[in-house]
């Protein structure tokens, strides 16, 4: 299977495809990636709308309805959860062989 | 106090830092007119930043939408409408003065840029096409080989005047597509050689 272009996540995309699990507006998703992160990730103005437009081309976020006419809000699909568990996957694999815990091999 | 100045960039990285270099020494920007003015007005707020954007490829119904966003983080249009596709956004300084905060999204903006040179490149090459015919490059070369009216050269007076304005129009047509196309091919390869430098700064 070929590589999709997005994958492996980068640390944007990944924080923006958790943090939308539930439904928010472009300046809140920053807010709440700070805090995610611990105030390590400040995600920019043109990096987030570039960011929200290419999930948007892959389906992997869509437009929420609401009141707010001049904000739109987001969600994670399920094909961006999808996404999101083989990430899971992925880096839990990564993960073991840091802490020596998988089956086969011990760092 | 007002200050004009006449500019012209073909890289917008030189156009912002000379904008906030002249911000720098007390000159905000307020007005930018696509011909190369600038307008500039005395401010004692130091303390600003000034950044460029290009969205060539936005759509109307989504331009509230990115105005909005940026908005939201504390960037102000320096401008209302955009013909070309750059946007030109002031805040104060917080910390957060960057437009882009990763390495695809800085390289995306050049991308946009060259593919939009690389339109007009292409635009232009099919006006060049349409107007060269049968391997005939004098009319590009002498403009007066671009006058096609029958004896034109030869009238006088009144007669010639209207001749010779009447077709004028037509000439450039006819006289300005390989020129222009040119021009707009060089400007390709400066974007292209841009993004690929860009590549290089923020990947290597």
């Amino acid at each position: 299977m070929k590589k999709h272009k997005l994958l492996p996540l980068s640390e944007t995309m990944h924080y923006i495809l958790l943090a939308l699990r539930e439904p928010l507006h472009g300046y809140a998703m920053m807010q709440k990636i700070e805090e995610m992160s611990a105030g390590s990730v400040r995600i920019a103005a043109g990096t987030m709308y570039g960011a929200i437009e290419n999930l948007l081309k892959y389906h992997w976020i869509s437009p929420v309805e609401t009141q707010d006419t001049r904000r739109k809000v987001y969600q994670t699909t399920a094909e961006g959860l999808k996404i999101l568990a083989a990430e899971q996957q992925r880096l839990q694999r990564i993960l073991s062989l840091y802490e020596g815990t998988d089956g086969n091999e011990k760092v | 106090m007002e200050m004009k100045k006449f500019k012209i960039f073909f890289d917008i990285d030189k156009e912002e830092q000379w904008l906030n270099d002249m911000l720098s020494k007390g000159w905000v920007c307020t007005k930018i007119n696509s011909t190369g003015f600038y307008t500039f007005k005395n401010t004692t707020d130091l303390e600003q930043v000034i950044r460029i954007d290009c969205q060539q490829d936005l759509r109307k119904e989504d331009r509230t939408n990115y105005k909005q966003l940026y908005e939201d983080f504390g960037w102000q249009a320096l401008k209302e409408k955009s013909y070309d596709g750059t946007f030109y956004w002031v805040k104060r300084k917080d910390g957060n003065d960057q437009l882009f905060s990763d390495n695809d999204s800085q390289i995306a903006k050049y991308k946009r840029l060259m593919k939009h040179s690389s339109n007009w490149a292409i635009l232009t090459f099919i006006w060049f096409m349409i107007f060269y015919n049968n391997g005939n490059f004098s009319k590009f070369l002498h403009i007066k080989d671009a006058y096609f009216t029958p004896g034109l050269w030869d009238k006088e007076g009144f007669a010639f005047l209207f001749a010779f304005l009447f077709e004028t129009p037509f000439v450039l047509m006819r006289f300005i597509p390989p020129w222009l196309f040119l021009v707009a091919f060089a400007m390709y390869l400066v974007m292209y050689f841009r993004y690929r430098k860009s590549i290089q700064q923020f990947i290597q």
